[in-house]
């Protein structure tokens, strides 16, 4: 947190060389606030807020327990949106781990230690406490166990400025890669979840992978072929459409389908990983907000989804810090610092569990999407608050 | 602090196990509690993510048609009860001297409607029903109300009836069909103790021929068709197209305005049609 510089004599009031040995004076709660909401930005919008907290609420709002502006129908409608979304997000995160995994394997390692160490936390003490109390749940236990889990992984460091300093430009590496793991763990937890396609498992697990090479070839073909801009951003959209529309005729993951072809776009000779990402950069924030707004828009009030919450936000929280305890091994980062950024879950999580309840029964989707969606926002406040407490501790 | 890299580490670990300490702690309080007991309701699996998008199926849409079909068709609908027609009783044999005397005959069963049979207002009080050989209306004595036979025509193999009149006030009568050609869904009505039901078919080719019992043609569908004897014919649209009924080369339909001209005026007296 910048503080301004006290130039007056002290005299008239300024810093004495006591003052300035016990340093400036701690601020008021409206002040801390006031601070934080100066100190950062996100969409330009409210300065700290990240999208979450804002889209989140705004979607519960809307939705049909809400002002019913976005009814059952429109939901319904947009489920076909979301499965572009999610795709897109893979895409994303496939370009990202192509360009890092050339030259940061250690990172890539670390990252997927913090990921995978945040995914049991979270899975164990879901399936534990489920069991333990009795919760009625009408999809196997380790299906809803694993969705909290995936969805906890999910790390967006947006509370990182990766210009500020060392530990947050590593952090929203980290942030990018550690979705990697959680998205191939994903892939394989759609083909066991039971399902009324009478069709071999591990065919199913390999479906994402033939559909994201087959549309990487299909992009690559034909994205550098494009005569105008134009018609370049059609082809892109059309091969996501794609991506989306194939992930859901299959019923697999749109995230991994997403993956492996932004993966391919990233690994193939040529600029086709630059120019998605120059398209993308056009329709990214917009799909934040339909993401964001769908989910809160879909949220339904349970008992079992707050009292899922609480082992949630707590083994979430437990399996950030350790995680980042672990990988700090790895890094040349403080730990503590690392877990601070990791907090923020991002659009990510709640990505995860609207993939979830696509494939979930019903009753489990709603109650995954639900707890997902509540700890994210929760999680988005904290890390607000926790970072800048954090880094004005260090300065100490 | 000289010993601040060495004690930096310090820390962290005692922040994760802290953290993890807490956790694991107010789990383990948490899961004493047990979640309150709820009745899990029923409810309709969620649909694929383009289903909102995909055209709907034909057959949706047929189920659709013939679920408002029934509700159109209904008021102009009765159901009868049928029963075999009872054979005559044995001539009773003069019983000899020296014979010993023949037990006594057990009672009368009572009057069980076997089979049920759909018939088709061709006025608002007077029905058409197809009526088997060898059976007849179902009536309760003493049950006032009921339908009531107004002719048998065994060379046509139907039967008038008077019928109590419908409940409600919409035209029982419906519009006719003039000529059936086939290859066309039709939905095909029969009748089940608890009401009328309705199914769709399809009826490819047919053939008008003449019909010397009803002096008009009647629309011969096939053996083949899926369309029982007895059963009412309606094109989608809630016009009646007929009555379907057995023939030597099969199923033949006595088409709506035939029906109408025979019955709809032998009723009114105009006519002496029956035969």
């Amino acid at each position: 947190m910048a503080v301004p510089r006290d130039i007056r004599r002290r005299e008239i009031g300024g810093q004495d060389p006591l003052d300035r040995r016990l340093g400036p004076p701690p601020p008021t709660p409206l002040v801390w606030l006031l601070s934080l909401l100066r100190t950062r930005s996100a969409l330009g919008l409210a300065p700290s807020l990240t999208p979450a907290v804002i889209f989140l609420p705004l979607g519960a709002l809307l939705g049909p327990l809400g002002l019913g502006l976005i009814s059952t129908r429109i939901l319904s409608r947009l489920d076909v949106a979301v499965t572009i979304a999610l795709a897109v997000i893979g895409v994303m995160v496939g370009i990202a781990l192509g360009r890092e995994i050339r030259h940061a394997q250690r990172l890539f390692i670390a990252a997927s230690l913090e990921s995978l160490i945040t995914i049991g936390a979270v899975a164990a003490a879901t399936a534990y406490f489920a069991a333990t109390t009795g919760l009625p749940i009408d999809a196997p236990l380790a299906a809803l166990a694993l969705a909290l889990g995936l969805s906890a992984s999910a790390s967006s460091a947006t509370s990182a400025d990766p210009d500020s300093e060392p530990v947050a430009a590593v952090a929203t590496r980290v942030a990018d890669l550690d979705d990697v793991l959680p998205i191939a763990i994903a892939v394989v937890a759609m083909a066991i979840v039971p399902s009324a396609d009478p069709g071999p498992r591990w065919i199913l697990s390999l479906l994402p992978i033939a559909a994201g090479i087959a549309i990487g070839a299909i992009g690559g073909l034909v994205f550098e072929r494009a005569e105008s801009g134009a018609e370049r951003a059609v082809f892109v959209l059309g091969t996501l459409s794609l991506a989306g529309g194939a992930a859901a005729y299959l019923h697999v993951s749109p995230l991994g389908v997403g993956l492996v072809a932004g993966l391919c776009w990233t690994i193939v000779p040529g600029r086709a990983d630059r120019i998605v990402q120059d398209d993308l950069r056009r329709v990214q924030h917009p799909l934040v907000v339909l993401l964001l707004v769908t989910a809160g828009a879909m949220w339904t009030p349970s008992i079992a989804a707050v009292w899922l919450l609480t082992p949630y936000l707590l083994f979430r929280l437990a399996g950030k810090v350790t995680g980042a305890w672990v990988s700090a091994w790895f890094l040349d980062v403080s730990a503590s610092d690392l877990a601070a950024y990791l907090i923020s879950p991002g659009v990510l999580a709640v990505a995860f569990a609207l993939n979830f309840r696509q494939v979930l029964p019903p009753a489990t989707g709603d109650m995954v999407l639900s707890t997902v969606a509540i700890a994210t926002a929760a999680f988005e406040l904290f890390a607000v608050a926790v970072v800048p407490h954090w880094r004005r501790e260090d300065r100490r | 602090m000289a010993n601040g890299i060495e004690e930096r580490p310090g820390r962290e670990t005692r922040l994760v196990v802290l953290v993890v300490a807490v956790s694991v702690a107010v789990l383990m309080l948490l899961a004493r509690f047990r979640f309150p007991p709820a009745n899990l309701t029923t409810v309709a699996p969620t649909p694929g993510p383009f289903a909102g998008l995909a055209a709907r199926a034909t057959f949706d849409d047929m189920a659709a048609t013939i679920a408002a079909l029934m509700t159109k068709i209904t008021p102009g609908l009765a159901v009868v009860p049928l029963v075999p027609v009872p054979t005559d009783p044995p001539v009773p044999v003069k019983p000899s001297a020296k014979a010993p005397a023949p037990p006594a005959l057990p009672p009368a069963p009572p009057v069980v409607p076997s089979i049920f049979a759909v018939a088709v207002r061709v006025r608002p009080d007077v029905g058409v029903v197809a009526m088997p050989a060898g059976m007849q209306l179902a009536t309760e004595p003493g049950v006032a109300g009921g339908p009531e036979l107004i002719a048998l025509e065994t060379a046509r193999g139907v039967a008038s009836l008077r019928l109590p009149p419908p409940s409600d006030t919409s035209p029982a009568v419906p519009d006719a069909v003039d000529r059936f050609s086939g290859f066309a869904y039709v939905a095909v009505v029969t009748a089940t103790a608890n009401g009328p039901t309705l199914r769709p078919v399809f009826i490819g080719r047919v053939d008008h021929s003449p019909d010397a019992a009803w002096g008009a043609p009647t629309v011969q569908i096939g053996r083949d068709s899926g369309v029982p004897s007895g059963a009412l014919i309606y094109a989608l649209d809630g016009r009646f197209i007929g009555l379907a009924i057995e023939r030597t080369g099969g199923i033949s339909i006595v088409p709506a305005p035939t029906l109408d001209s025979v019955f709809a005026a032998a009723a009114s007296g105009s006519g002496g049609a029956a035969r």
